[in-house]
């Protein structure tokens, strides 16, 4: 550009930065300074890796019975010689003496039988990524013992190991509902914001009422109509095909009426100018525009799914054993008395926690991240 | 003059925290501010001059930090070190200050009454009946007409004139020593601007107040500054009594300045070419509704009420008018961006009222449109190439991506840019910059007319002129007709051979442009052209 008289250089800012910045490199670099926002996508980027890798992670084979209501073993790095810089873990198991009241025998840590613990140590068979079989494990104890970190269930399997491996069937429920629900919601919501019209008359009072539709008792109704006997995969599907069917809507909401303000903007009205047609106006305009609030609300969805399936499979409506989800380990824990002698089995709330945690962390920064002009 | 000193201010200095590191927003401004005075701040966007003003109020946000030898003597008191509890004493009710949008700062579930008494009541031991007498006073002040009534009217039941005239009256409530006017009238049309500049110096004598005044308007300064500084990247790059700076300036800067007032007129034209464009008794009429939900009536408003135009090639047509005069309503309409009610509109011989989408769009690539704000008129998520191919690919014009190319960067250089920044986004380039890429979108397609919406509005000063010289060039070289929609008399004067003068729908006026502007015949007219070039009355 030409240089006029008197136009010193603006000496005020930095002129280090040459290259240009992608949207991606932009987005970034501003959820970078988010610390919830990155805390979300570590914690994130954890579970996925988790729930990806479950099999390996998991010290114990999750349908395997040993003793019901083990608690969990004590992790200790002492030992009867002193400090050891390796932890050890101590099994806990009913001593001789009998509590003075209730006559139950005491338990404790069995603090003769120490077994190291061991990374890639041997443990039950399995199939790395469903591909290569092999018996090693992230976590275990070296002479191939069981290790029950967070305790057993009534069926003496292993909760941790449930957990981890229970991460699967909730996180695949919550993505790919999430993934059909972005893909129903935007378009509908597109279409609707940008024909407008009659069009958009009717389907919004379609959208009306199934917001407006009691969700509970139509998930317990919807569930009832499954034969008990049907295999699990058409259970998860439909469990899948219901979350979808009354949560796309909210989402097709939002996207309308982020159409709708799109649509009156003056790049898009450039468009129309240089004789775009409409499939073009709405790929290449509206759609990459729209992108940046749709992900936020994956993100922020994603825990909503998790919470409904956790609470539908406590009810045991969204899974049938012997599959494993975290609100199925959760109905384990329906029982007052339960909960009172055994408190480790309410470690799958800690699992949903975490994980509604994360995701709604990460779609926190993200939000604040995405739109950097 | 009295010579009494109301602020005087040095080195002030403000820094903002960016990522990886400072940036230096002010640098050592230091100016006086005799009592009864009024100084100017000038400059151009980014100048500093806003962050000078709220630094001196006190209003910086937290991202600021003011440096240590910043010193503004108010009263004997350094002000940059009061706590924020004195501060809150003197902002209000010594200093107040004024700002650019009016829309948007009166509290619209309040009533106007409301607010006033408010402000009185924090400052004043007054009962809330003598604040609200007090108030209606205020209004009277500031010339609102039947004060008794809008006292208790609520801010979106007053024009945006009027609610400026309100934020004075705040401003004036408790009888300050400073008001700071922060770019006090950009915001509002050019007649009005006239009468709340006016009503600000009267005031500003009766009550002996001293005003600082930050714009970019030079016209405005040099009507009612008596004393200015120009600043330029946070520096002050020259100061001086009014007169003096403007018949002799000294610094570079300031020359260019003044130098890039829209000047120059319209390319000479063969007026016996045939017509590009022509509209006629084209009315546009939007349905709205009156009353409530149930016994509510509906009726039409014209927008644009049965209007003619013709415009022939190489010809710049000015369609000027104040905001809600239908100007763009009409230029969409004949662009058939707008649903046309009535009316006929030919394109180069061919009827195109009656075409549909796909009809138009052999004459879509003919018929451009460059929009006011270039900050909104580009999509952020495509590159400048993507930006300017997109009407080459839509309308099929170069058959290869190499010959695509080679018409995106011959665009890019008609328009005064470097053929290098292909894969740049908008965001990275500055108004004008911008307005550029806006205009290099619309020669791409090599039109025969471009529909300028406001084009230079949203423009610094010498930005502005620099497009203007570009529009003249490009018309020079290809001939172009343009339609050009400003409410600028001065760059209209700069660009335009013929000129159409709108109100409320219908046309005014029209003519020659040296004709109108400078022997206008209707009352409006006359005001819109006394606004503009003489703005003191």
């Amino acid at each position: 550009m030409s240089t006029h008289e008197g136009e010193a250089d603006d000496a005020r800012i930095s002129t280090v930065s040459t290259t240009s910045q992608t949207y991606g490199a932009l987005v970034w670099r501003r959820l970078r300074k988010s610390i919830p926002g990155m805390v979300g996508l570590v914690l994130v980027t954890l579970l996925l890796v988790f729930a990806l890798f479950a099999n390996f992670f998991s010290p114990m084979n999750p349908n395997a019975a040993t003793t019901s209501f083990a608690p969990p073993d004590k992790i200790s790095f002492f030992s009867k010689d002193g400090f050891t810089l390796w932890p050890v873990a101590y099994p806990v198991t009913e001593g001789a003496e009998l509590d003075p009241i209730t006559f139950q025998p005491l338990m404790g840590p069995d603090m003769d039988n120490p077994r190291p613990l061991a990374l890639f140590a041997k443990g039950w068979e399995y199939k790395f990524l469903g591909l290569i079989p092999t018996n090693r494990h992230f976590i275990g104890v070296s002479d191939g013992t069981p290790l029950h970190l967070l305790g057993t269930d009534k069926l003496g399997r292993d909760i941790l190991s449930r957990g981890i491996v229970g991460s699967r069937i909730s996180l695949m429920i919550a993505l790919v509902s999430i993934a059909l629900i972005t893909v129903i919601g935007t378009l509908t919501g597109i279409m609707s914001g940008y024909l407008g019209g009659k069009f958009d008359l009717w389907f919004q009072r379609f959208v009306e009422i199934i917001l407006a539709f009691p969700q509970l008792p139509l998930y317990l109704a919807l569930t009832t109509l499954i034969p008990v006997t049907a295999p699990s995969y058409i259970f998860l599907s439909f469990v899948i095909a219901v979350i979808v069917g009354l949560g796309w809507a909210q989402l097709s909401r939002e996207v309308r009426a982020k159409t709708m303000s799109m649509a009156r903007v003056d790049y898009v009205r450039a468009a129309m100018a240089v004789g775009a047609s409409d499939n073009r106006i709405i790929t290449r305009h509206i759609l990459p525009n729209v992108m940046s609030h749709v992900i936020v609300s994956i993100t922020l969805g994603i825990p909503t799914i998790i919470l409904l399936e956790s609470f539908l499979g406590y009810l045991g409506f969204a899974v049938k054993p012997p599959l494993i989800s975290w609100g199925l380990m959760l109905q384990d824990a329906g029982t007052f008395s339960v909960i009172g002698s055994y408190p480790w089995i309410l470690s799958p709330v800690g699992f949903v926690l975490l994980a509604v945690f994360a995701f709604n962390a990460l779609g926190d920064g993200l939000r604040d991240a995405i739109d950097p002009y | 003059m009295n010579q009494q000193i109301a602020i005087e201010a040095k080195n002030i200095g403000v820094s903002f925290k960016v990522d990886g590191g400072q940036v230096e927003a002010v640098k050592d401004v230091s100016f006086t501010l005799h009592k009864g005075q009024t100084i100017a701040l000038v400059g151009e966007s980014g100048s500093g001059k806003s962050v000078t003003a709220r630094a001196i109020m006190k209003l910086l946000s937290k991202r600021a930090s003011v440096s240590d030898n910043t010193e503004i003597l108010y009263g004997g008191k350094n002000m940059a070190r009061l706590s924020d509890k004195e501060m809150r004493g003197l902002r209000g009710n010594r200093l107040t200050m004024i700002f650019q949008e009016p829309m948007s700062s009166l509290n619209p579930v309040y009533t106007i009454g409301k607010q006033l008494a408010e402000i009185l009541r924090i400052h004043q031991k007054i009962s809330k009946a003598d604040a609200f007498k007090r108030a209606v006073d205020l209004l009277k002040e500031v010339q609102i007409p039947d004060p008794e009534a809008r006292v208790r009217q609520y801010p979106h039941q007053l024009s945006g004139g009027q609610r400026q005239r309100v934020m004075i009256a705040m401003a004036l409530a408790n009888k300050p020593d400073v008001l700071i006017a922060d770019e006090p009238t950009t915001a509002l049309d050019v007649t009005v601007q006239a009468e709340i500049l006016n009503l600000i110096k009267v005031l500003k004598e009766k009550n002996g107040m001293a005003v600082i005044l930050i714009t970019h308007d030079l016209t405005v300064v040099r009507q009612f500054a008596d004393h200015v500084y120009v600043m330029q990247h946070g520096l002050v790059r020259e100061s001086g009594p009014t007169e003096q700076l403007f018949t002799n300036p000294q610094h570079p800067y300031t020359k260019r300045l003044l130098g890039s007032e829209p000047k120059g007129h319209a390319n000479a034209m063969d007026v016996s070419k045939e017509t590009v464009l022509e509209g006629r008794n084209v009315r546009v009429t939007y349905t709205l509704r009156k009353g409530g939900a149930f016994r509510g009536t509906n009726y039409n408003l014209h927008a644009v009420d049965g209007l003619s135009l013709i415009l022939k090639r190489g010809e710049t047509l000015g369609l000027v008018g104040e905001s809600g005069s239908g100007k763009t309503t009409f230029g969409q309409a004949l662009m058939r961006l707008n649903k046309l009610t009535e009316g006929e509109v030919d394109f180069l011989g061919h009827r195109i009222d009656t075409l549909d989408r796909l009809g138009m769009k052999p004459f879509r690539q003919r018929m451009q449109i460059v929009f006011q704000d270039p900050f909104s008129s580009l999509n952020p998520r495509m590159s400048v190439r993507q930006i300017i191919e997109e009407g080459l690919i839509v309308n099929g014009i170069g058959k290869t991506r190499a010959e695509r190319l080679e018409r995106v960067k011959q665009a890019l250089r008609d328009s005064g840019l470097p053929d290098t920044i292909l894969a740049r986004f908008p965001h990275e380039f500055s108004g004008g910059q911008r307005q550029r890429l806006a205009i290099a979108r619309a020669v791409a397609l090599e039109p025969e007319f471009i529909l300028l919406d406001e084009p230079t509005s949203a423009l610094d000063l010498s930005v502005q002129a620099q497009i203007i010289e570009l529009l003249r060039k490009l018309q020079r070289d290809k001939g172009l007709s343009y339609l050009f929609i400003s409410h600028d008399l001065k760059v209209v004067r700069a660009l335009c051979h013929r000129v159409i003068v709108m109100q409320n729908g219908k046309i005014v006026e029209e003519g020659p442009v040296a004709d109108v502007l400078e022997r206008p015949q209707t009352d409006y007219t006359k005001r819109l052209v006394r606004a503009a070039f003489e703005i003191a009355t």
